[in-house]
């Protein structure tokens, strides 16, 4: 099988410098406002940065090859330093394919391939190919029968009769955009909104803030609560986007992973991959009884944003749903996830070390500055905070499966397996050990090293983790 | 079978190196504030920035006391590391005391290493690496290290993994 050295479609000069300088733009925007009015001369620089990457993405593309030979997939890149890449076939554990709103106007896709490589080696991006080409890559892969090219049709043809197809309903969908909490771009437009004094010059907006306060209380209520709601439209919106039309198509040992409206991306997991499951509750979520389902895979995985290196399996799955959810698409990690609770006297313990170490701060800042003193409000609300972490926190122990669970903001299942646990560490300060406590942790493989911690565990609880652990 | 169950510790020289590795550190560190005191007493600083060297100043030493009369002995006696048949117990720690579990079967590589400290007292730090991370046993002396690296790649053998 042999194939001559290729280029990336074209476009990629162009698709690459514009994410180049989509990343650009926020840092050097708020410079650029910051310094709108001593720079307008110097307004012309600003126009060579774009024609800098776009030569540079040339070079770039003009140094990017790759072939399949003799079983290996030979990637050459860099610029200046030259980096050579073979692969050899049976290692390269799927092949994702991706298209965004440019691309698809243009008929081309993004090709992804997965190693076993932790993700920080980086993966195989070819970022920019036409569809048939795509789909050449993927038989001389071998990976053709997997997937069909989903952008032309949205109608699936299955090759493997799948198990079972899971859909987002409208309902669950609406929900999932509803207490997904995308709350953060609320802080961002009003840092926007902040920044709007020095954008535009005159008295026109010049004094919104004071406009603003001027207003009656009973204009201003109506206000906010419009401010919101649109808030919420966007960020309903942006969900939509990014997960409108989600399936999860479940096979005898893999999974395919099928989202987005206008950026789609078709992902495709073997299940024996996956080290840990873990199920996650915001708080709207828990208000609900709803869980969203990540799962911590080894090798490289295209991760959403704020997944933290791990694959979104389903975003809203109903409380009573969850058994047999995870029984269809993965029935060893399958079971109960209700935990034991934490003994309370390492609730008092964590509790009481965080308000020493907050009391510190504190002291030491209202000490210095005046603003200081209104800190001390925020105890009472730290305690309440520790208090609610450890009430959802526990563990559970079965034959070889454990559960831990632990809350920040949002509650946190995890699911393993013992033979997936890397390694285990029980810890105790000398406090602890005084209390009769310990905390375990375990360290699951994954594109991102993760650990698990189970904290202020009873002393014999640890000790049974660790011999069953042992033995 | 027995040596396999003992609990071993680490070279008594450990203690020393430790000792000369803080007293590096902290040198950099003095270096430091008395380049800023210098500096705040010839340009003419503020005068919170005498308040802030005070302060860095006396962390410092702090940390020069800790870290060369009391971590050392202590971390010395936590620390112990075992190997039974299938896995490998370290125990470290200073005010913690962390037990960590690796079984033989997800151990990856084990390594030597011998920076230039370590070189002089005739001892070599090894780590155990496995898929999710890193442990090191800090130093033992040549001999014990190179024994311990060929013991472990030999159960390793013995114990072989499943891979993914």
């Amino acid at each position: 099988m042999r194939s001559e050295k290729r280029h990336l479609h074209f476009f990629a000069v162009f698709s690459e410098s514009i994410s180049i300088l989509r990343n650009l733009i926020l840092p050097l925007g708020v410079g650029f406002f910051a310094g709108l009015r001593h720079l307008s001369d110097q307004y012309g620089y600003m126009l060579a940065i774009p024609l800098i990457i776009v030569v540079f993405g040339y070079f770039k593309w003009l140094r990017l090859t790759y072939e399949i030979t003799d079983g290996q997939f030979h990637l050459q890149s860099g610029v200046l330093v030259r980096n050579d890449r073979y692969i050899r076939i049976p290692r390269i554990q799927s092949v994702q394919v991706q298209t965004n709103v440019v691309l698809r106007l243009f008929g081309l896709v993004k090709l992804k391939l997965d190693t076993a490589d932790p993700a920080n080696k980086g993966d195989i991006v070819l970022s920019v190919l036409k569809l048939e080409e795509a789909n050449r890559i993927k038989q001389l892969l071998g990976h053709i029968d997997d997937e069909q090219p989903s952008a032309e049709t949205n109608i699936v043809v299955n090759p493997d009769s799948p198990k079972k197809i899971f859909r987002l309903s409208v309902r669950d969908f609406l929900t999932a955009a509803v207490t997904s909490s995308s709350i953060g771009i609320i802080g961002v437009l009003l840092a926007v909104w902040s920044q709007l004094d020095h954008l535009v010059p005159g008295n026109t907006l010049g004094s919104s803030f004071s406009y603003l306060s001027r207003l009656q209380l009973s204009a201003l209520i109506p206000l906010i609560v419009f401010a919101v709601v649109v808030l919420w439209l966007i960020s309903i919106a942006v969900t939509f986007i990014r997960w409108g039309n989600f399936r999860l198509i479940v096979t005898e040992n893999q999974w395919r992973i099928h989202k987005g409206i206008l950026e789609t991306s078709d992902e495709t997991y073997k299940t024996d991959r996956v080290q840990a499951i873990r199920i996650k509750e915001e708080p709207l979520q828990q208000l609900f009884g709803l869980y969203t389902v990540y799962a911590e895979c080894s090798g490289s995985v295209d991760s959403e944003k704020g997944a933290k290196g791990s694959v979104l399996v389903f975003p809203i799955i109903r409380k009573k749903e969850l058994q047999p959810f995870l029984e269809t698409i993965i029935p060893r990690f399958a079971g109960s996830i209700s935990c034991g609770r934490m003994p309370l006297r390492g609730n008092f313990y964590s509790m009481i070390k965080l308000l020493l170490f907050l009391t510190v701060v504190f002291a030491g800042l209202s000490w210095f500055f005046s603003w200081g003193k209104w800190l001390w409000l925020t105890l009472p609300i730290a305690a309440v905070w520790s208090f609610l972490c450890f009430h959802s926190s526990g563990f559970r122990l079965e034959e070889n499966r454990i559960v831990f669970a632990r809350r920040a903001v949002a509650k946190t299942s995890m699911i393993t397996l013992k033979r997936h646990v890397q390694t285990l560490t029980r810890e105790n300060s000398r406090i602890q050990q005084r209390l009769g406590l310990s905390s375990c942790s375990v360290t699951i493989r994954s594109s991102h090293p993760q650990s698990y911690t189970a904290d202020q565990l009873e002393s014999s609880d640890a000790e049974k983790l660790f011999q069953w652990f042992r033995a | 079978m027995s040596d396999l169950l003992e609990k071993k510790h680490l070279d008594r020289e450990v203690v020393a190196v430790w000792r000369q590795r803080s007293i590096m550190t902290n040198l950099i560190f003095w270096l430091i504030i008395a380049t800023i005191f210098i500096c705040a007493a010839f340009f003419d600083w503020p005068a919170f920035i005498h308040m802030v060297t005070g302060v860095l100043a006396a962390l410092v030493l702090l940390h020069l006391i800790l870290s060369i009369f009391i971590v050392p002995p202590i971390r010395y006696r936590t620390f112990y590391y075992m190997i039974r048949q299938k896995d490998l117990l370290i125990q470290e720690g200073v005010f913690v005391v962390k037990q960590i579990v690796i079984p033989l079967s997800r151990v990856q590589n084990v390594e030597t290493e011998q920076g230039p400290l370590l070189r002089k007292h005739r001892l070599t730090s090894v780590s155990i690496t496995t898929a999710a991370d890193t442990r090191h046993i800090p130093a033992l002396n040549e001999n014990e290290a190179a024994a311990l690296r060929d013991q472990i790649s030999e159960l390793i053998k013995e114990n072989t993994a499943h891979e993914i």
